[in-house]
């Protein structure tokens, strides 16, 4: 069965609902920062694969993240973000530990793939 | 203490197999009799009829030649890749059940992410590589939303990935020039000698030969050590057994056997004859009695250096076995030397015969022009004859004194072995021994890669070396010297045995004492040990008259051949014997 879409809200909140639902330890997340066509579409393709552990989240106002995506460990072989949050960063895919495994920077299928695998493997 | 030795062998012991090196080459035997049989690295041994399939390992062997030049990382995402396709069966059944363990509701207990973790070097190899991530989109296409076939595709993108990387490298090494060839060689008594792969050559296959299997009748070389042997057993039963038996003397067997043959004898003849036409009609023999007077002194000079050879030969040796070797190898090059010498010469005095047959006059034209054929073809044959001796010889002593005599000089690759860029490398080659020409047991196959880039000396990529053996049941004939005591164990007076000599020969049944796979791992029970099992004939006197007569029984044979031991009985008295047996070193002896 697929999961549902988790939209954060608008505002300050979003942090807060986007820690209680990193605090589960058995998904990973696919995190789609925005609200763009180029979102839309990705979120589109996402929730064909948010499936058992695969959860994903949209915060169409992403900015009260930041702070905390930025303090978010990485896992190996992911590039370093740093401030101010750069703005090709389409989505993320987190780790149930935590860590941030992979980055999307475009819509290509493929990318959600590798997205969700590097997540759930690592 | 123990338990920290223990550990550390352990861990050696690890260090050793993961260091191992895959061959290049792997070997598949087809038997004359059809069987299959894949080769595993520490294989000796092949059936001298068999057909070899030389297959290449091609990640082996680019990883061997890239690993000396500027090639090597991409040899190691090679290597990962292979590794990953490797495991795919594997990580496709772990993913099953992580799933598996997620459905039965153990969200909790967070099993499944153990297991998914398992397969993390996969999805980083791929999908952290920007190359690997371009695979997998072109492996993807559209409508792809199933986790199942996600991995899947992503061994699929591996090994695309691998195909892309191989073609790269391929490019790379042909590019700056390197070149693979693939050779074999065979080693038998009359030498070495290169064989025929086809589509990695240009070498001629030689007529089909195949080692007879069975063999019940005595060949030519044994018969020459049941002679020799016999003489012996005559000696020791009349002066005793010490005059018979001597080391140095069995050599000097070899090298008189080895000038005993029908040329040598042909040669004396040869001076004979050209003496003769010199006596008679010196005159009449015009511009090429010059010619035939100088053959005539080379084979005058020849015959005497024979015979000094032999004479010094049959002398009692003395001195140290070491140094009496190095004089009888020095006498075997001077042997070959001068026979050398003596081709060249009378060759070329021939063709000064034959350009002043014109100035020879009447009926000794004809006799004349036969002389210069004769001169000709007996230096030729003379030639090969003594070549073939002196391998035999060398090997011979070699054996004697050294025990294993495997040719140590290198395996050059001739102008028709081709040089062959990767691209046009095939994946395999087929090696007919049939097609090897004249081989007999105990012949060494050697094949070797090797690999080399412009105009720089070769570097060996692997080089596998063989013995020819047969490894099923096969019969082969043995002579041996029988120490055989006539008198029942019960019915000795003395408690001593009283041993007499006879000559006598076996029809052994060998090659049953191990399988297949074993036979051909262990040198040593071919070459060393070599049991068998049979029947042994010999030539018994009991009654001391000189009238033979003859002894059957059964034998068991070890080590060659050289020590025999069984019960027969004499079928002419009817009365047993026990009896063991040696091989000696006389007359046609040869180790194979």
């Amino acid at each position: 069965m697929t999961n549902p879409n988790l939209i954060l809200s608008a505002g300050p909140v979003a942090a807060a609902e986007f820690n209680q639902y990193l605090s589960t330890s058995n998904k990973v997340y696919l995190l789609i920062l925005g609200n763009s066509p180029m979102h839309q579409s990705l979120m589109t393709e996402a929730l064909k694969q948010a499936w058992n552990w695969r959860w994903v989240i949209t915060a169409p106002d992403p900015t009260p993240l930041y702070p905390k995506l930025l303090s978010m460990p990485l896992s190996d072989g992911v590039a370093g973000i740093t401030s101010p949050w750069p703005s090709g960063i389409l989505a993320l895919s987190i780790t149930s530990g935590g860590s941030i495994a992979y980055i999307v920077t475009n819509t290509n299928p493929a990318e959600i793939d590798a997205a969700f695998m590097l997540a759930e493997t690592n | 203490m123990k338990k920290h030795i223990f550990t550390v062998i352990l861990c050696l012991n690890g260090l050793l197999i993961y260091s191992q090196e895959k061959p290049v080459l792997r070997i598949k035997e087809t038997t004359s009799n059809g069987k299959d049989i894949d080769h595993e690295p520490n294989y000796r041994v092949v059936d001298p009829n068999s057909i070899l399939t030389i297959q290449l390992d091609r990640e082996q062997l680019y990883s061997r030649m890239a690993d000396t030049t500027a090639h090597k990382e991409l040899t190691e995402r090679l290597r990962k890749l292979r590794m990953m396709l490797e495991k795919e069966v594997e990580a496709l059944q772990t993913l099953a059940r992580a799933i598996e363990e997620f459905d039965k509701g153990q969200k909790t207990d967070l099993r499944w992410q153990q297991s998914l973790k398992k397969l993390a070097p996969y999805t980083n190899l791929i999908l952290r590589d920007p190359q690997g991530m371009k695979a997998y989109t072109l492996v993807r296409g559209a409508g792809v939303d199933n986790i199942n076939d996600q991995y899947a595709l992503l061994f699929k993108a591996a090994r695309l990935m691998v195909e892309t990387l191989e073609d790269e490298l391929k490019a790379e090494l042909k590019a700056n020039g390197s070149y693979v060839q693939l050779g074999a060689w065979i080693e038998t008594k009359q030498g070495q000698r290169a064989l025929h792969i086809p589509g990695f050559d240009d070498i001629a296959p030689q007529k089909p030969y195949q080692v007879a299997q069975f063999i019940y009748l005595l060949p030519e070389e044994q018969q020459q050590e049941m002679k020799a042997i016999a003489q012996l057993a005559s000696v020791a039963n009349r002066e005793g057994l010490g005059a018979a038996l001597n080391t140095r003397n069995a050599i000097r067997e070899l090298l008189l056997s080895a000038l005993d043959t029908k040329t040598a004898q042909n040669l004396q003849t040869l001076e004979a004859s050209l003496s003769s036409i010199l006596d008679r009609a010196s005159q009449d023999l015009g511009g090429a009695k010059a010619a035939l007077e100088k053959s005539q002194g080379e084979l005058l000079l020849y015959n005497s250096f024979i015979e000094a050879t032999v004479e010094k030969y049959k002398q009692p040796f003395s001195g140290a076995s070491d140094a009496h070797l190095v004089e009888f190898n020095a006498d075997v090059a001077e042997l070959r030397t001068k026979t050398e010498q003596l081709y060249e010469n009378l060759t070329s005095n021939a063709a000064l015969v034959d350009q002043q047959l014109k100035t020879v006059k009447g009926g000794l034209q004809a006799d004349v022009e036969k002389l210069s054929e004769d001169l000709k073809q007996l230096s030729r044959g003379f030639k090969e004859e003594l070549g073939v001796a002196e391998n035999r010889i060398r090997n011979a002593v070699e054996v004697l004194v050294h025990g294993e005599a495997f040719r140590t000089e290198a395996y050059q690759f001739s102008q028709e072995v081709k040089k062959m860029t990767l691209d046009r490398l095939p994946e395999s080659g087929t090696l007919n021994l049939e097609t090897s020409g004249e081989r007999d047991l105990g012949d060494a196959l050697v094949i070797r890669i090797a690999y080399g880039k412009g105009s720089s000396a070769l570097r060996d990529l692997q080089t596998l070396r063989y013995r020819l053996y047969f490894c099923s049941a096969y019969v082969r004939t043995a002579v041996s010297f029988l120490f055989l005591d006539p008198v029942p164990l019960l019915e000795r007076s003395d408690n001593k045995a009283l041993f007499q000599y006879a000559p006598s020969y076996s029809i052994l049944l060998k090659g049953i004492w191990k399988n297949r796979e074993n036979s051909r791992k262990s040198l040593s029970y071919h070459t060393f040990f070599s049991p068998g099992l049979g029947l042994n004939i010999s030539s018994l006197d009991f009654d001391g008259n000189g009238a033979m007569e003859i002894g059957m029984g059964g034998t068991f044979s070890i080590f060659q051949d050289f020590l025999q031991l069984g019960y027969g009985s004499n079928l002419f008295s009817g009365r047993g014997y026990s009896f063991f047996g040696l091989r000696i070193p006389v007359g046609g002896f040869a180790i194979r």
